[in-house]
């Protein structure tokens, strides 16, 4: 009874109009059938002897009633029978021999029979009532904290978002800067050391040819300024290659490659598609840098002898595929371990100009870095 | 021989001044200006001979400067006098249509002999970036010259995919590449291996045992 009612206030309250009415029409019906039952157990009561309509026929009335929506009506049943019980113990017919207290007995009895139920009604009402509240402020809870949840999930994405963009501006600011430091040192320091070069050349003419101490003494200046102008070029060009902003991309590249292979013994081949667009300073230094961590990750860890870089164009961006034939590594262990600290510094440097990143590898098979840049990029 | 004309471009005022001083009983200055260009402005009222400047300028960099005035002005010769001794900045600043490429520290001893090349229709190059130059020239990988017979994975897989009958279409679907890059594989593959046709394409596949086909 207690899950009928409730299924059916379910009902009532989902399914709208139609249903709503048909309920509705079922609780009269309960009703009349109440009624119904209750006069006939009456009449029976009063036709046969010994009110075989008590108790228990007139506690299915009541239970009848209970499962109705009406709050009010196994009472009013309860009362109705018991009237009813007490209105027809005087006039229903006796059984011969039987001694009064008896049947006053049973129609005592009978009231109990009606009133038990009631009781057991209202305690099951009482806990129904109890867990529909506990559902609802569960419910409620349960609204709460998921609302928390996706309040808490959306200052997460944006907190990760503005972590991005902070890397993003790190690390522009960051390549800014060498940049300065390396125009500084060549376009200033290494300038200013080659007029001085100049000057003392010409101070060296004016000595004239014949050897003397002081034109010795000239020269191994003129000697030592050279290797200072060497290596302040050379401090200027790991700072940041003016080749990238002068040249661009191509040439950076391929003097990178070149250095990368004299260097370690690694055969080193480019291929390079054309380009219909111009890549801006900020895209391609961050492509430059993200290639030459990938081939100093080579040349530390890989063991490779030979290394592929391949830039192509595809519809709406700049592919750049990095290729080595070294030992490759576990994937897994990677992702896991802080070796992946390099890779996400590449992931976030290209992220930082709309780019990504992806790494493929395998223990004994080399490793295979593809990198995307959009290319419809405003030049800034 | 009169003395020639020469303008002189660059960014550092310091240069300037010092060339300034050395130029002087070589040629006749006829000004100087900052960046590229106020150097492309200043050459129809100037009329210089030669033009000599640096490759790191501001607004308009050397190289771009020289390819815009040599297609503008055909007659002016280029100098280009930088701090830049990579090859790669030596070949672009003769594609870009230079006639003599110095280093800022030799010229002093090298500039009239580079201005008298110039004037009598030659190049000339210092000798201190010769030995880089020829380098990379015998290596070949430097200045996007053909890398040589070595092909990349993926370009050998554009090969095989040729000489296996597939079409360009069918290749850029099945290495989810786009047409045109496959055409640009093709044609570099070619270039490499210096093949003129498909036919040898698939020749020398089928020669390097590079088709799945037997």
């Amino acid at each position: 009874m207690g899950p009928f009612t409730a299924r059916q206030e379910e009902a009532g309250e989902s399914s709208g109009f139609s249903a709503d009415d048909s309920s509705h029409r079922r609780q009269r019906l309960m009703v009349w059938a109440a009624g119904l039952l209750g006069c006939l157990f009456f009449a029976l009561d009063l036709l046969l002897p010994l009110g075989v309509a008590n108790a228990v026929l007139y506690s299915a009335v009541v239970f009848l009633s209970a499962a109705s929506h009406y709050r009010w009506l196994p009472i009013v049943t309860a009362i109705t029978c018991s009237f009813l019980t007490i209105l027809a113990a005087p006039f229903s017919p006796r059984v011969p021999g039987l001694p009064a207290w008896f049947e006053w007995g049973n129609h005592v009895f009978s009231l109990f029979g009606i009133w038990t139920p009631l009781i057991f009604i209202s305690q099951r009402r009482r806990t129904e009532l109890l867990l529909k509240e506990i559902n609802e402020r569960l419910e409620q809870g349960v609204d709460v904290r998921t609302a928390d949840l996706a309040a808490s999930r959306l200052a997460l994405e944006r907190s990760e978002e503005q972590l991005h963009t902070l890397t993003g501006r790190i690390l522009t600011a960051q390549e800014e800067e060498r940049r300065r430091i390396a125009q500084d040192l060549h376009d200033d320091v290494n300038q200013r050391l080659a007029l001085l070069m100049l000057d003392l050349q010409a101070v060296d003419r004016q000595i004239g040819s014949a050897p003397s101490a002081a034109q010795d003494c000239l020269r191994i200046a003129l000697k030592g300024l050279e290797e200072l102008s060497d290596d302040v070029r050379f401090m200027a060009y790991r700072f940041h290659p003016s080749i990238l902003d002068d040249l661009g991309l191509k040439a950076a590249l391929q003097r990178l490659l070149d250095d990368f292979a004299s260097r370690t013994g690694v055969k080193a081949l480019f291929v390079h598609q054309p380009l219909d667009h111009q890549l801006d300073k900020t895209t391609s230094t961050a492509l430059y840098r993200v290639i030459q961590e990938s081939l100093s990750n080579i040349a530390r860890h890989a063991k490779a002898t030979r290394v592929e870089v391949e830039v192509t164009v595809e519809d709406e961006g700049l592919v750049v595929v990095v290729r080595d034939d070294g030992s490759g590594f576990d994937q897994r262990a990677i992702d896991r371990a802080e070796g992946g600290l390099g890779l996400l510094n590449m992931r976030e440097r290209l992220l930082s100009v709309q780019g990504s990143c992806e790494v493929e590898s395998h223990p004994g098979r080399g490793t295979t870095v593809s990198m995307y840049v959009p290319l419809a990029r405003v030049a800034t | 021989m009169t003395l020639p004309r020469v303008l002189l471009a660059d960014d550092h005022t310091l240069v300037l001044e010092g060339f300034r001083r050395l130029l002087d009983d070589q040629c006749e200055l006829v000004g100087t200006v900052g960046d590229g260009r106020a150097l492309l402005e200043s050459i129809p009222e100037l009329k210089p001979d030669i033009v000599i400047l640096d490759i790191s300028m501001p607004v308009l960099n050397g190289i771009d400067a020289a390819r815009v005035l040599k297609v503008k002005f055909p007659q002016v010769k280029v100098v280009f006098i930088t701090m830049h001794a990579d090859p790669a900045y030596v070949r672009a600043a003769f594609e870009a249509g230079a006639s003599a490429y110095l280093l800022k520290r030799c010229v002093g001893e090298e500039l009239g002999q580079a201005i008298r090349a110039v004037r009598s229709g030659n190049f000339y190059v210092t000798p201190l970036v010769t030995k880089d130059v020829v380098e990379s020239m015998l290596r070949g990988i430097d200045g996007g010259a053909p890398s040589g017979p070595e092909l990349t994975t993926r370009q050998r897989e554009v090969l095989q995919l040729l000489a296996e009958g597939h079409t360009v279409k069918d290749i850029a679907g099945t290495l989810k590449i786009s047409p045109r890059t496959v055409e640009f594989h093709k044609g570099q593959i070619m270039e490499q291996l210096n093949l003129h046709t498909t036919v040898e394409l698939v020749k020398y596949a089928l020669a390097q045992g590079l088709t799945s086909q037997t």
